[in-house]
């Protein structure tokens, strides 16, 4: 039981937190004074940025580029960028998913041809699971890749895809074997996504931005080559990948939580309320106290995982206990702000405005409505913790 | 970062778990023994003999200079087996009291502590002005404090021999407490710095916290195992997702109190800056999550639950208590509230 870092981290902490002071102002002066911070062209920049400077391939292996971090100095690199306020990249996936799995599945082929673009942030990766017909039950997808010869032929329609309009690549679960029962018949691959065939539909979502796509793919042939692991056997493949983050997944979401219950505070001090202001009202008070606890827990979950994965055991329950607490305690912070924002919330969630705090407030209210669907609904994270952790028989 | 109980903790908690699995039951929490009984001395004295009444006082004196890590994991134990004599108050607070100045300690208190360690006396602490002592019934002495909340107020303490006590089960039917006596007390001050009193408070409502979390563990274990075995329209009911979502919620709120006190016990005994932040969202969760787990358990129990001879109800009236005198959910919130917005 130790909680806290080590001194040689916490050295490691302000050398790092001494190049985000100098290096991310001097990044956003080139910025117009408020950049969206949800616009994708700012986040890629930062990405960029990082990756140029050689804070990339934190935890990889040296022999292909990385830096070889222990998983204590992700973490700490993590929290740190968050902390300056720095935007989430646009190849998250690509570092956070797609990379581990290449490295720990691919051909040294593919990981020569791949790696080298995420390292620098040349290629932007995207990731084809879900389908109309395969949300939740993702098992249940129809995508297909047939062998013909020398390629696959790959038909399918995927959707909620994020980045798929600016990615590069993405990787995709198709079947490969429809004869097969559900899990067994399904393969991993890489599709370039500027392939003949391949279709990019952006999706409008609540917020009016459109940040997920529908990606059609008609005839297209993707190389043998591109196959990742063994054929038909991509679903253990999919179900690492996701595993590959959880020491550090939610430590960004962690910090911007704390954050945000901060300014969440900032906000209700400058509202006006009777003569004084918002931050008097006891039932307000109450609510910023429950959410103090809710990011407090988070801190504790994140600290958990984090041991977890140090520790090297298989993964525990913290991805969905930490996934449901953390979306739906957002979507309180985000109540709360919206209610307190009152009239002002009415103008919208466009940025260029005459209340673009509002305008951030009233789109981040919006997109928390996505946090409890996306990447596991918080009714499957239920059933899983009820299944996996309660012993309680499947549905 | 190593968040996570090590090797000489686990062993604790599981010897602690198999101790009074064994000597604890529920059936035995059920029938509230008294302190009269030589089951209950005898299993009071087992527990000293584990090492468990020595746990917080330092080597120097006699004890094995552990942790509120250590003491928070015994009270988890307690918790799950209902356990009905006063460790925390004995063990947690008067040991503390006692190890903040052994010096000028008064003899009544060096005494009861002596008492304990052997496992002769078992004490529980009342504050001055209460008007029920629990456990009056289950315990060889009560302490009465002065000044036990109130840091500007000296602490002084009273005893009172506990044996002639009208003790009668009460709310929580595993315990048995009587009305407060008015009769004058002798008053012994208890002369200790400010910090070590604050800590010894804390640790105490920490073991209570800790206390909360295995009862509330122990009551959602008890309804999975029902929902895994009750069947009902063809299928066991922790099928259906009304059940199981439920159950989820309440396997939430456990863990959200488990973590919770795990920090605050890593931060008291570390003497991390966030420890008092850390402690009251402990009490907090651990208040929110009890009552969660010991509701839902009784509504998933169906009718069975609301009868006295299922032990569902022990469950709620023991969470419910413990969240009493602790103040209330409410209460610790307000105190999370004056840390957070100070």
């Amino acid at each position: 039981m130790h909680v806290g870092y080590s001194a040689e981290d916490e050295a490691f902490r302000l050398t790092l937190r001494e190049w985000f002071e100098v290096h991310f102002p001097r990044f956003r002066a080139r910025w117009p004074a408020t950049p969206d911070p949800n616009e994708l062209g700012w986040r890629r920049a930062w990405e960029d940025y990082v990756c140029q400077a050689g804070w990339s391939g934190l935890g990889w292996p040296a022999r292909y580029g990385g830096k070889d971090w222990p998983l204590t100095r992700q973490a700490i690199f993590h929290e740190e960028q968050a902390r300056i306020g720095a935007p989430l990249g646009v190849n998250i996936i690509g570092h956070g998913i797609l990379a581990p799995t290449l490295i720990h599945f691919a051909s040294e082929a593919q990981k020569a041809r791949y790696l080298p673009g995420i390292l620098s942030n040349r290629e932007i990766w995207c990731q084809g699971y879900s389908e109309p017909g395969a949300g939740s039950d993702l098992a249940a997808l129809s995508t297909r890749a047939e062998r013909r010869g020398d390629h696959y032929l790959l038909n399918g329609h995927k959707v909620w895809t994020s980045f798929a309009h600016i990615a590069d690549h993405g990787f995709v679960l198709a079947r490969t074997d429809p004869a097969a029962q559900r899990h067994k018949g399904i393969s991993f691959l890489l599709v370039d996504m500027k392939s003949p065939g391949v279709r990019v539909e952006p999706i409008r979502q609540i917020t009016g931005e459109a940040d997920f796509n529908e990606v059609f793919f008609e005839d297209v042939r993707v190389p043998l080559d591109a196959l990742v692991g063994e054929e038909h056997g991509g679903w253990r493949l999919a179900m690492a990948a996701a595993s590959f983050e959880r020491g550090t997944y939610f430590i960004p979401r962690q910090v911007r939580f704390a954050q945000e219950v901060d300014a969440l505070a900032r906000l209700a001090a400058g509202t006006p309320r009777d003569g004084g202001s918002a931050l008097q009202d006891p039932h307000l008070r109450r609510d910023l106290a429950r959410l103090a606890v809710d990011s407090h827990v988070l801190r504790l979950k994140g600290y958990r995982a984090l041991t977890h994965a140090l520790r090297g055991g298989p993964p525990g329950p913290e991805g969905s206990s930490t996934k449901l607490h953390w979306s739906e305690s957002h979507q309180k912070l985000l109540n709360t702000a919206t209610e307190l924002l009152g009239e002002r919330a009415l103008a919208g969630p466009a940025p260029i405005g005459a209340d673009p705090q509002a305008a951030a407030w009233v789109r981040d209210y919006l997109w928390t409505r996505a946090e409890t669907i996306l990447a596991g609904t918080s009714e499957v994270q239920r059933n899983i913790l009820a299944e996996q952790m309660l012993g309680l028989p499947r549905s | 970062m190593d968040f996570a109980l090590n090797d000489e903790q686990q062993m604790l908690q599981a010897s602690a778990r198999r101790f009074l699995a064994d000597h604890h039951p529920l059936a035995r929490a059920r029938r509230a023994l008294p302190w009269s009984d030589p089951a209950q001395r005898t299993l009071w004295r087992g527990m000293a003999d584990m090492g468990w009444m020595a746990l917080l006082l330092p080597e120097a004196h006699g004890g094995l200079g552990l942790g509120c890590t250590e003491a928070s994991l015994l009270a988890e134990e307690a918790g799950r087996q209902l356990l009905n004599l006063p460790w925390a108050d004995s063990a947690v607070l008067l040991s503390l009291w006692l190890a903040a100045g052994p010096d000028a300690a008064p003899a009544a208190l060096r005494d009861a502590v002596q008492g304990t360690l052997a496992g002769e006396r078992a004490l529980h602490c009342v504050a001055e002005g209460d008007a029920w002592w629990d456990h009056a019934g289950q315990c060889s002495d009560i302490a009465v404090v002065r000044g036990w909340h109130d840091p500007q107020a000296p602490l002084q303490i009273a005893l009172h021999p506990a044996a002639e006590l009208p003790a009668a089960q009460a709310f929580d039917p595993t315990l048995r407490q009587a009305p407060a006596v008015a009769a004058p007390l002798q008053w012994h001050t208890v002369d200790i710095a400010p910090a070590p009193r604050a800590h010894a408070r804390a640790a105490h409502r920490l073991v209570r916290a800790a206390e909360l979390v295995g009862v509330a563990q122990a009551a959602l274990d008890m309804a999975c195992a029902h929902a895994r075995e009750r069947v009902q329209f063809g299928k066991p009911i922790g099928s259906y997702q009304a059940i199981k979502h439920q159950l989820a919620n309440a396997w939430m709120g456990v863990d959200n109190a488990r973590l919770s006190v795990l920090y605050a016990a890593a931060a008291l005994d570390g003497a991390l800056p966030d420890a008092r932040f850390a402690c009251a969202v402990a009490e907090y969760t651990a208040i929110e999550g009890a009552l969660q787990s010991t509701r839902t358990a009784l509504q998933v129990h169906g009718g069975l639950g609301f009868t006295w001879e299922h032990d569902a109800h022990l469950y709620l009236k023991r969470a419910q208590h413990v969240a009493a005198r602790l103040g209330g959910a409410s209460h610790v919130l307000g105190v999370v509230e004056t840390l957070a917005l100070a």
